[in-house]
């Protein structure tokens, strides 16, 4: 069976076309996947229709135009990284919303290759399996419901192939082969698609400086949409911007408040950590010059060397956490989940004694005033080991004495509702309410004299 | 004088029983000339990115030079030499290695046996390695299919699995940790290292770890380290009866009644904590680094490192093994 129309890994059709309609077409594409992080089912709605056998010249327009914009990628870096990452989630998103369960297998197969995707059928009597009784249990788990039947089904990819799936223990592995159903495997799949596509990107280098019109239009695009990938770069932190809450570290969740003394204790903190509290800082409205200085000033590593010797090498992670540098990207702080996995969490990575030690230690304000008792903290701890978000929020909730209605699954989520509590927010606009009033004052006194 | 009765035996060994047949079994000779070795030499000097066009060639220099230490690297797609060291050349493959040593059970090693200080070994602290090699060897060939395994003794305090498939030999760095990542139920290397929540522990790999694990434990279990663990001086003499009536035949029923009453003193994550397998991700993950030439010698003890026979994989012995050193 094909793959489906949307799917722009397929080879672009006829080249035959206009310059000016191909540069179009490519600037046309950049549009969509610019707007798809706003309103993705909107996108997906307006420009991926259901009944696509009759509007194959939309779809062949759309191939063209993400043709072009590999050749654009393949000639800067900083553009193939946006690229890669903008199509992996429009990839992802159709991938959901528009793809039937035969058509889901096709992809299995084109994106991991065919010889590392078995169905689940024919891996129960190639591998003799037909016995086990985890297998049964698989099967029944997701072919017992109606809605099982109809949108899920059982698949099986050789584990070389998902590596993340096998780090989490994410489905049954058997004989190499990891078994589970489709949804699942949808992280795998998008980081496959990125793969394949960088792989094209790469190919696609030996297709410039062939023909001159084609160049000279690669050239063009890749000036203006470079422009415009820098500038969505400089949206960080604007939230918190003003508020000083790097001076703050109460407002901190508790990953990041043991990050943050855990450097300024020992001016060290390995690669993840520091990526995890760089990310932090940035989005509570450090900015990039500051946190230049915090590194410079905090690090034990900087020994006899000059802060403009700093800024020419380990200053280049800084600026690449503020998409200034590398792929241009602005990233945000992870959330828990992935914090959980790659980062630091202190419910997931401490043991319980250092944990317990830790918790006592909450930085104390007016609005927090409550210092979990010992009781409360084995709470804490014994509740971390199966759900450490959950323990977290009830930390949150008992150092804070209020409920939160949703759980705590972001650290930037922790901010929010700590700077409200404390009322930094609202000091600074009546701060800026007194000011105003000053000033107005002032100024009457002035017209008076 | 000393240094000359180690070059001696060392020239000894590799002209009359290092056998480069026995190696080619490990190793795929047919791209030889560009996989990198490294040695350090009787005065102590480390060097790497050597490479030997043939097998003949490397026999030559072990004889010739006498190192202390060989070790073997990866494959690449030229060879590898001073003027062309191996990060400025393309890594082609490198089979897939778990490196498992005492030293990173030194943390809980005083709760298995009475051994004083981290350079002594005794066949109780051994029983950790054992068991690490029951559990890997099962995982990697009935969760992965993995089916060319051979077990070394590393020469010292411990054992290097060498996975000879083809498929392992060209795995990336991110599917080797992943490897890793799902033979690994501890997080950390001190005594309060995290143990892995049960729930994700699952299927085949939950089972198996918990029946090797329980019945080695109760295998060379002492009366005070169930004491310590927080029985009743009761129970832990009704084990002890059990243990003595079965004959040190530990079936499943036990381990099972075994399992249960763990869970009544809320002890299950500190058996695993000091008996799970430890392995050294380095070893696994980084793909330039350096291991031991299979049946080499190692410098310190003077000890080969030789391929472990099914048979006696299970119940070896480091003690036992002959040293080239003392024998001169």
């Amino acid at each position: 069976m094909a793959i489906p129309n949307w799917f722009i890994l397929q080879s672009p059709p006829n080249i035959d076309i206009d310059v000016n309609r191909w540069k179009q077409l490519a600037w046309d594409r950049v549009k969509l996947l610019e707007q798809l992080p706003q309103n993705p089912s909107q996108v997906v709605r307006d420009h991926f229709p259901t009944y696509d056998d009759t509007l194959s010249q939309i779809y062949n327009d759309y191939r063209l135009g993400a043709y072009l914009l590999r050749l654009v990628a393949a000639t800067n870096r900083r553009l193939e990284a946006w690229l890669i990452e903008s199509e992996g989630d429009l990839f992802e998103r159709l991938y959901f919303d528009r793809t039937s369960v035969d058509l889901k297998r096709t992809i299995f197969k084109n994106l991991f290759g065919s010889e590392n995707v078995m169905e689940y059928e024919e891996f129960k009597y190639k591998m003799d399996e037909e016995r086990n009784e985890y297998l049964a249990e698989l099967y029944h788990q997701f072919h017992s419901t109606r809605r099982g039947t109809l949108r899920d089904f059982l698949i099986c990819v050789h584990f070389s192939q998902v590596p993340w799936m096998v780090s989490n223990r994410r489905g049954y592995l058997r004989k190499g082969w990891v078994i589970s159903n489709e949804v699942s495997f949808r992280g795998s799949l998008k980081k496959a698609f990125e793969r394949k596509l960088q792989g094209e990107i790469e190919k696609a280098q030996d297709l410039l400086g062939i023909n001159e019109i084609i160049d000279q239009i690669v050239q063009e695009i890749e000036q203006n949409l470079a422009k415009q990938t820098q500038i969505r770069s400089q949206f960080s932190g604007m939230e918190f911007v003003g508020q000083d809450l790097p001076s703050h570290p109460e407002v901190f969740p508790p990953c990041m408040v043991y990050l943050f003394f855990e450097f300024e204790k020992t001016g060290r903190l390995i690669h993840a950590h520091r990526l995890q509290l760089g990310f932090f800082l940035k989005k509570i409205g450090m900015s990039v010059d500051d946190q230049l200085l915090y590194w410079f000033e905090k690090s034990v590593d900087n020994v006899g060397k000059s802060f403009s010797e700093f800024q020419r090498t380990s200053g280049y992670q800084i600026r690449h956490l503020y998409g200034l540098e590398g792929g241009k990207k602005d990233y945000d702080v992870p959330k828990c989940s992935t914090i959980a996995t790659s980062y630091f969490c202190p419910f997931v990575h401490l043991a319980p004694d250092i944990l317990v030690n830790f918790l006592s230690k909450s930085f104390l304000t007016k609005k927090k005033s409550r210092s979990p008792t010992k009781k409360q903290q084995e709470n804490f701890v014994s509740r971390s080991a199966k759900d450490p978000t959950l323990a977290c929020t009830q930390y949150f909730q008992y150092i804070y004495g209020r409920q939160t209605y949703r759980k705590i699954v972001h650290p930037m989520q922790w901010a929010r509702f700590a700077t409200k509590i404390e009322g930094l927010m609202i000091e600074d606009e009546e701060e800026e309410k007194e000011e105003k009033n000053n000033s107005a004052t002032n100024q009457g006194r002035e017209k008076n004299q | 004088m000393k240094q000359v009765h180690f070059r001696n035996a060392i020239r000894d060994y590799y002209s009359s029983e290092f056998d480069l047949e026995e190696l080619a079994k490990l190793i795929d000779f047919s791209n030889f000339s560009t996989r990198e070795f490294g040695f350090v030499s009787l005065n102590g000097n480390f060097f790497r990115n050597k490479s030997f066009e043939k097998p003949q060639a490397l026999h030559d220099f072990l004889i010739d030079r006498t190192p202390l230490h060989a070790y073997i690297g990866a494959v690449f797609n030229e060879p590898p030499s001073r003027d062309q060291p191996i990060h400025s050349i393309k890594w082609r493959g490198h089979e897939l290695v778990f490196d498992i040593d005492l030293n990173e059970y030194d943390a809980v090693r005083k709760h298995v046996c009475d051994c004083q200080g981290a350079d002594q070994v005794c066949i109780r602290c051994w029983q950790l390695i054992n068991l690490a090699i029951r559990i890997i060897d099962e995982t990697l060939r009935f969760d992965f299919g993995m089916e060319e395994i051979v077990w070394l003794f590393s020469g010292r305090r411990g054992v290097h699995c060498w996975v000879i498939d083809n498929i392992g030999f060209h795995l990336n760095q991110e599917q080797r940790m992943s490897i890793i990542d799902y033979l690994s139920v501890i997080h950390g290397e001190d005594e309060k290292a995290r143990v892995q929540d049960r729930s994700k522990i699952k299927y085949d790999l939950r089972k198996r770890l918990e029946q090797t694990v329980f019945t080695c434990f109760l295998k060379s279990v002492r009366h005070k380290d169930l004491l310590g663990l927080g029985f009743s001086t009761g129970v832990a003499s009704n084990i002890m009866k059990q243990l003595k009536f079965q004959e040190g035949r530990i079936d499943e029923s036990l381990s099972r009644s075994f399992n249960k009453r763990l869970a009544q003193i809320n002890k299950y994550d500190e058996i695993l904590r000091r008996w799970a397998p430890r392995i050294d991700h380095k070893v696994t993950i980084d793909l330039r680094r350096l291991i031991r030439l299979p049946y080499s010698i190692h410098g310190k003890t003077g000890q080969v490192a030789r391929i472990l026979s099914p048979k006696e994989i299970f119940d070896f012995n480091p003690d036992e093994e002959k040293s080239i050193f003392t024998e001169c």
